[in-house]
């Protein structure tokens, strides 16, 4: 494993974009503190902002230090793992392809942004627009997993198209902003105007029994559907702790946006 | 000596009047005749032959802080011409800052919005010679553009063939002459738009009652937008974020299956058209990779301000200022700043290096955009003495550039 542990924190950006596992592991020690990052607008060796010791033949990176003004930790990576202690900045796993991220602090905005595949965990909280689509693009992410075991902020999964995000806290408003498809589950209070816009996809809203959706949802049915008891065994296997399966637990379905296509559907607890 | 001076130009607003009488009397403009508040608080008093000369050392030390820093940031440029938005990008690009322009938010929600779903729509022209029902949605335009209806709603439009219908949409009634009004809960304003983009849509909706607002009123409002030959949608403050931006300019798309309609913004004056032809992106441009990379969001001035991660503000004009956070306000102070000032600007900055630049329009020409995006000649009343701010851009890059040699 190659640790890199900040020497001092700066609030000035630092892109972290290409330290990643396929681009260090083929490098030596001396190799790898030559490395350029940006700090700001000046390129500096790696080697004068991180303590660098370790390899990464195994593929593994670990950070440790306060990077929340790291940029892209991660960032189109598609092997190998990335291990952050502490926080981490904005764009975490942008656009990754494959591999694992675990960030023990909070993120900032736009962890897993247009990934493709792989894992990312959060322990701490997230910024807005986990998974989403970055300004401008068409699609967020298009396949992977984002577990955060904090709270999220606006837009979890905006603009997506396939992939899984939970959230075990709680959640800020337009969950599923315009989602294409994938799947959301938000395990405590979500905010307002879930799903606006969601074209298909599914929304699991475990603990709001009380959630205020947009007049272009459609209550369906009270269903206690096979699939949510799957999903519930898929994030238990992934290590992520959610009462989905439980076989008493009643839910509401709704189908919407009818302004989109109205393919979508919405599961929201409705007490056990 | 006393002079008058006809059909001169205004740049205290996005409406850009061109028809504002001056009278100047000894080098000093006295009177501001058919002119709105804004402009006369911009122009009253001011001096023709400014002679506030900056320390002759101002731009050494200014492209010296620039140099020297890692991470810079250009901000202002609301009420700039093109030609010192050209120079801002081409000192952005040279130097690796990031380049923001001081828009409001609902201005930066509004391009974002526009880039996720595009938006049709018009010139204030077409306003006034086409539209038969204007809609002002959480905008007061009696406070931001005070002569938007003296100049473009009140004369008659030469395809509009009735009375001017004008409803207005927000939180309270202010002092804009409509004809109706519908009071709503700001916080509501998504799901109304919603409603009302369901019932032209024909989705059937299930409530009595929407976002606090009565569906027979939404029924009424939007058979009134359907009905009209040419409707417009001006948009201000009131309306936060980029979905609800989006949900009008999705409600305008739909409007255009009959018949004609287009959004607005009542905001200021443009800089995203001259920022998206040199940079390829409208606001929040990072140069710091060598080429551009675009975050309306993070690369925003409040959020970096906000954040810490900038060492060095270049502020152009000190228009806006009020639009960034209390936080960002106070960041800004304990940061090195470069302030870029129209002679008789009064802003409560106290920046490291003050340059006072001739006001556009009064001490020197150029071309701004107006909020329509028409872009409109300003003509100096009198040449002055005192450096465009473009040419002390231009001046700051040359600095730059030979001190990386």
């Amino acid at each position: 494993m190659l640790t890199l542990s900040l020497k001092s924190h700066s609030t000035l950006p630092l892109e972290l974009s290409e330290i990643i596992p396929e681009i260090v592991r083929e490098k030596s020690l001396a190799e790898v503190a030559k490395l350029k990052m940006w700090h700001g607008r000046v390129q500096v060796a790696l080697a004068e902002l991180f303590s660098i010791s370790g390899s990464a033949t195994d593929q593994q990176l670990e950070f440790s230090g306060d990077l929340s003004t790291a940029v892209g930790i991660g960032a189109n990576m598609k092997s190998g793992k990335i291990r952050v202690h502490g926080n981490a900045g904005r764009e975490v796993g942008l656009g990754m392809s494959g591999g694992e991220i675990e960030v023990t602090g909070n993120v900032g905005d736009s962890p897993g942004a247009e990934m493709h595949g792989g894992i990312i965990r959060v322990q701490g909280s997230a910024g807005n627009f986990v998974g989403g689509a970055r300004v401008g693009s068409t699609r967020g992410m298009t396949g992977g997993t984002i577990l955060v075991l904090g709270n999220a902020r606006n837009g979890i999964g905006s603009r997506m198209r396939r992939g899984l995000i939970a959230v075990a806290g709680n959640a800020g408003e337009l969950v599923g902003h315009n989602m294409l498809a994938g799947t959301i589950v938000i395990n405590c209070a979500c905010g307002r105007h879930a799903g606006a816009g969601m074209k298909r996809g599914t929304l699991c809203l475990v603990h709001d029994s009380d959630a205020q959706l947009l007049p272009t949802f459609r209550y369906a049915c009270r269903t206690n559907s096979p699939m949510l008891g799957m999903l519930g065994r898929q994030l238990q296997s992934l290590g992520f702790e959610n009462q989905l399966g439980e076989t008493n637990r009643q839910w509401q379905q709704f189908n919407g946006d009818f302004l989109a296509s109205g393919r979508g559907e919405l599961f929201v607890a409705s007490g056990r | 000596m006393i002079e008058t001076i006809d059909n001169v130009t205004c740049a205290a607003c996005g409406l850009i009047c061109e028809n504002v009488t001056l009278r100047i009397d000894d080098g000093q403009i006295t009177s501001v005749a058919g002119a709105c508040s804004l402009c006369e608080a911009q122009l009253l008093g001011l001096f023709l032959d400014d002679k506030q000369i900056s320390p002759a050392d101002a731009i050494d030390r200014a492209t010296e802080m620039l140099a020297s820093s890692r991470a810079p940031l250009i901000c202002g440029l609301a009420g700039s011409t093109i030609e010192t938005q050209r120079a801002a990008v081409a000192l952005a690009d040279h130097l690796g800052a990031t380049l923001d322009p001081a828009i409001p938010a609902f201005h930066r929600d509004a391009i974002v919005a526009m880039q996720a779903v595009g938006v049709s729509t018009c010139t204030l022209g077409e306003v006034k010679q086409r539209a038969d029902v204007v809609l002002f949605w959480g905008a007061d335009p009696a406070k931001s553009h005070s002569r938007l209806y003296e100049r473009f709603l009140d004369p008659p439009g030469t395809f509009v063939s009735r009375d001017r219908h004008i409803i207005g949409i927000g939180s309270q009634r202010n002092s804009n002459r409509v004809d109706e009004f519908l009071q709503i809960d700001t916080s509501e304003t998504l799901v109304i738009l919603t409603a009302l983009r369901a019932i032209i849509g024909g989705v059937e909706l299930s409530a009595e009652s929407i976002g606090g607002i009565n569906v027979q009123q939404l029924q009424q409002l939007a058979s009134r937008l359907q009905q009209a030959s040419y409707s417009v949608i001006f948009f201000g403050q009131e309306i936060g974020g980029a979905a609800e931006i989006e949900a009008i300019f999705l409600l305008v798309r739909l409007l255009n299956a009959q018949s004609r309609c287009a959004a607005i913004g009542l905001g200021g004056t443009q800089c995203e058209n001259v920022l998206t032809w040199q940079t390829g992106y409208p606001c929040g441009v990072n140069f710091s990779l060598g080429y551009p990379r675009y975050d309306p969001y993070a690369y925003s001035t409040n959020t970096l301000l906000e954040r810490g991660e900038v060492d060095a503000v270049l502020m152009v004009g000190s228009e806006n200022l009020a639009e960034l956070s209390t936080a960002a306000q106070s960041q800004l102070a304990k940061l090195p700043l470069i302030l870029l000032e129209n002679a008789g600007s009064t802003s409560s900055l106290d920046p490291t290096i003050r340059i006072t630049t001739a006001r556009p329009g009064v001490h020197c020409g150029g071309t701004i955009f107006r909020m329509d995006g028409v872009p409109l000649k300003l003509r100096a009343i009198r040449d002055s003495s005192l450096p465009t701010a473009a040419s002390v851009l231009t001046t700051l890059q040359a600095g730059v550039c030979s001190s990386c040699v």
